[in-house]
């Protein structure tokens, strides 16, 4: 077997790629999920952000024409896509977001609808509204709409190193400030946080606005990173957000290694001919399936003890909060 | 969103029964329209069918349907809904078409990429994509400074196969070193996953990237890698590969659906099963279902090369599996025994699960 160090290291930016929108949005959804909200609309929200961030970045970047074959004709042009515009960007999907997230905050924590229902609702709210406003902003023929490359950070994209830093940086405020104990608290136990004077709808509000806005970021990553923008381009990585925060046991640090271990397997699987060129193809498909039978047997895992559940899982997963009158 | 979608059908339904005389054309789509390919081509078809009869039809349309039960649901939805001929546009539309129109015996089923025509109502229509992979076969040898080819196939079912199969021919008459490499994603349409596939070979030093998926994301990823050319797939992807982009196999439903609307309309419309390349008849005459769109990227002599062979396959002239067909291990294909001269479309072509001689890997059953 040969496996040498440019192959690990294309291996990892490869895994990288795929792990870092997984992880962005499943940060985002556990800060919601620890305040005692469960938002199943991630994909809808992941597909508003990819649509707006492309939308900004495509209306940012500058286009020089070089040749000019006739007036308005351009044979060859170049595209400059800055840091600064990059940045603009990434914030109009995190606000798109946020503002789709707004919705479930208000039909949830204002209306005190059912969680699940409205989260669904907004999974395909997201997804049916990101198709008909890319296809009228775009038109169904778009002819060249394409984003050129930013500039990165270090060698690697800026974002990637946001959501690395998010993980320590979310651990901390949860576990050793004032706000994250109040977000837990709110999560635990809903009526004891507000007997104690905190106003638990608000603060349930912000996290799925923070909630929001990082899986409009995640979505901007799919899109400005990856891929152009495609109808639909997220495809199920917004479900798997969501299923990643349980095999992390609503850990940050946990959920950043899920996201790499689901990321490398899927990258190891397209190099798997490579790796080992003797296995059967059989073998390799099964790859594939890994993130979502590892998902299952950590439940199963889990659930077999009651201490770990009982340590990580928010009480108040789910449950509208009805203040007593 | 596919929800919303019905909810619009719907709508658009119970105002079309003021207007009984019309004719109504349903659409089952795999993907979503946006997907710039597959589907995309699909319903520029349907487009056409609405220019040509104005208000003499009316057309609906479900997109990302689920291959399997939510597509009997969604088919016997536009035939409840009194649509006089429906069209479902997956492989993996196949039995729940069938079992559907045992149901509906007044309705016109078309299903496309299939083989099976349980009953009289269900007409199947495929095209001849394989005659586009000839020609990318002899671009791909030509062009590959590395000897290696990455083919991006989706599932293992016979129209996937003969395109490799084909492709892997043409390639080796004319450039016996090069060596393709499939692999199979299982997905028609996720960019993430398409484009990892094309980074993935493009890091093993493959140079051309051949694809049997929906999306252009391949093309992207090409584009990105200087020296790097791709081929688009289903609809002209040049516009995503600029310094990229060879040749696209476009597909052109167009002719056919009207064809087959119209005979819905004057009740001349029977089961059929049509097959169509570059040209209707595989003599030449007429506008077939499939197009080569935008050569480029290459020296012009490669280009008339191309265009010649185009010429030859859509006149019938040149076939796209002459004899000697080998398969894998060496054996001699049955339809070239004797003095066969080429694969035949039944049951060799239609039905076609083995590789030919010089693809590694096994395929996936």
């Amino acid at each position: 077997m040969s496996v040498d160090s440019i192959f690990l290291l294309k291996l990892l930016t490869a895994a990288i790629l795929l792990a870092t929108p997984l992880l962005l949005a499943a940060l985002g959804e556990l800060v919601v999920e620890k305040s005692g909200v469960l938002n199943l609309g991630v994909e809808g929200m992941m597909l508003i952000g990819a649509l707006f961030g492309y939308i900004a970045a495509y209306n940012l970047q500058t286009i020089t024409c070089l040749e000019e074959l006739v007036p308005g004709f351009c044979q060859k042009e170049e595209r400059v896509f800055t840091f600064a515009d990059y940045i603009i960007a990434l914030l109009a999907a995190a606000t798109a977001g946020a503002l789709l997230a707004a919705v479930f905050g208000f039909l949830t924590q204002g209306l005190r609808a059912n969680h699940v229902a409205v989260g669904l609702g907004l999974s395909i709210l997201g997804a049916g509204l990101s198709n008909s406003l890319g296809s009228n902003f775009f038109g169904v023929n778009y002819t060249s709409v394409q984003v050129a490359d930013h500039p990165e950070v270090f060698g690697k994209d800026a974002l990637v190193w946001f959501s690395l830093a998010a993980v320590p940086t979310i651990w901390y405020v949860l576990q050793r400030t004032r706000l994250g104990l109040v977000i837990r608290a709110v999560g635990e136990n809903h009526d004891s946080a507000y007997a104690l004077g905190y106003r638990v709808s608000r603060i349930r509000f912000y996290c799925i606005l923070f909630g929001g806005a990082m899986a409009g970021l995640a979505g901007a990553f799919i899109v400005l990173v990856h891929v152009d923008w495609k109808e639909g381009v997220t495809v199920g990585k917004g479900w798997l957000a969501l299923a990643l925060i349980l095999f992390g046991t609503w850990r940050p640090m946990r959920v950043l290694c899920g996201a790499y271990i689901f990321g490398l397997l899927w990258a190891s699987e397209l190099r798997l001919d490579n790796l080992f060129p003797a296995w059967q193809l059989e073998w390799k498909t099964l790859l594939t399936t890994a993130p979502y039978l590892l998902t299952i047997i950590v439940l199963v895992l889990i659930s077999r003890n009651p201490r770990m559940i009982r340590q990580n899982a928010p009480a108040s997963l789910g449950k509208p909060f009805n203040p007593p009158s | 969103m596919k929800k919303l979608l019905l909810t619009a059908a719907a709508t658009l339904l119970i105002g079309g029964l003021a207007h009984a005389d019309k004719t109504k054309v349903g659409f089952i789509y795999v993907g979503p329209i946006g997907d710039l390919g597959w589907t995309y081509r699909h319903d520029i078809g349907r487009l056409a069918i609405e220019k040509e009869f104005g208000d003499q039809v009316e057309t609906t349309y479900i997109e990302n349907v689920p291959e399997g039960a939510e597509a009997v649901k969604q088919i016997t939805q536009l035939a409840e809904t009194g649509h006089d001929i429906i069209f479902t546009t997956s492989f993996g539309f196949m039995d729940p078409t069938n079992q559907v129109a045992k149901q509906y015996p007044d309705v016109k089923f078309e299903h496309a990429t299939g083989f099976k025509r349980e009953s009289d109502n269900v007409s199947t229509f495929s095209a001849r994509f394989y005659e586009g992979r000839v020609v990318q076969g002899l671009l791909a040898a030509k062009m590959t400074k590395t000897n290696k080819i990455g083919y991006i196939a989706s599932f293992p079912i016979p129209e996937v196969v003969r395109g490799i199969n084909a492709f892997q021919l043409e390639l080796a008459k004319h450039n016996p070193d090069a060596k393709v490499d499939v692999k199979w994603v299982f997905t028609w349409f996720d960019p993430a996953k398409e484009a990892e596939a094309a980074q993935a070979f493009i890091d093993a030093g493959a140079d051309i990237i051949v694809q049997h998926t929906d999306s252009p994301a391949a093309m992207s990823i090409a584009e990105k890698n200087p020296g790097v050319y791709a081929f688009g797939q289903a609809s002209n992807m040049s516009r995503f590969g600029a310094t990229s982009h060879l040749v696209s196999i476009v597909d052109n439903w167009d002719s056919y659906y009207i064809d087959r609307v119209a005979a819905a309309i004057d009740g001349s419309w029977s089961q059929t099963d049509t097959w169509w390349g570059l040209s209707k008849d595989g003599q030449g005459n007429g506008v077939g279902m499939v197009e080569m769109a935008s050569y480029g990227n290459m020296p012009e002599e490669l280009i008339a090369e191309a265009v010649a062979l185009q010429e030859s396959l859509r006149s019938g002239e040149r076939h796209s599996f002459p004899c000697p067909v080998y398969k894998q291990d060496g054996e001699l294909a049955e339809d070239c025994a004797g003095d066969g001269k080429q694969l035949a479309d039944f049951p060799t072509l239609v039905s076609m699960d083995w590789y030919v001689q010089g693809i590694e890997g096994s395929l996936p059953k």
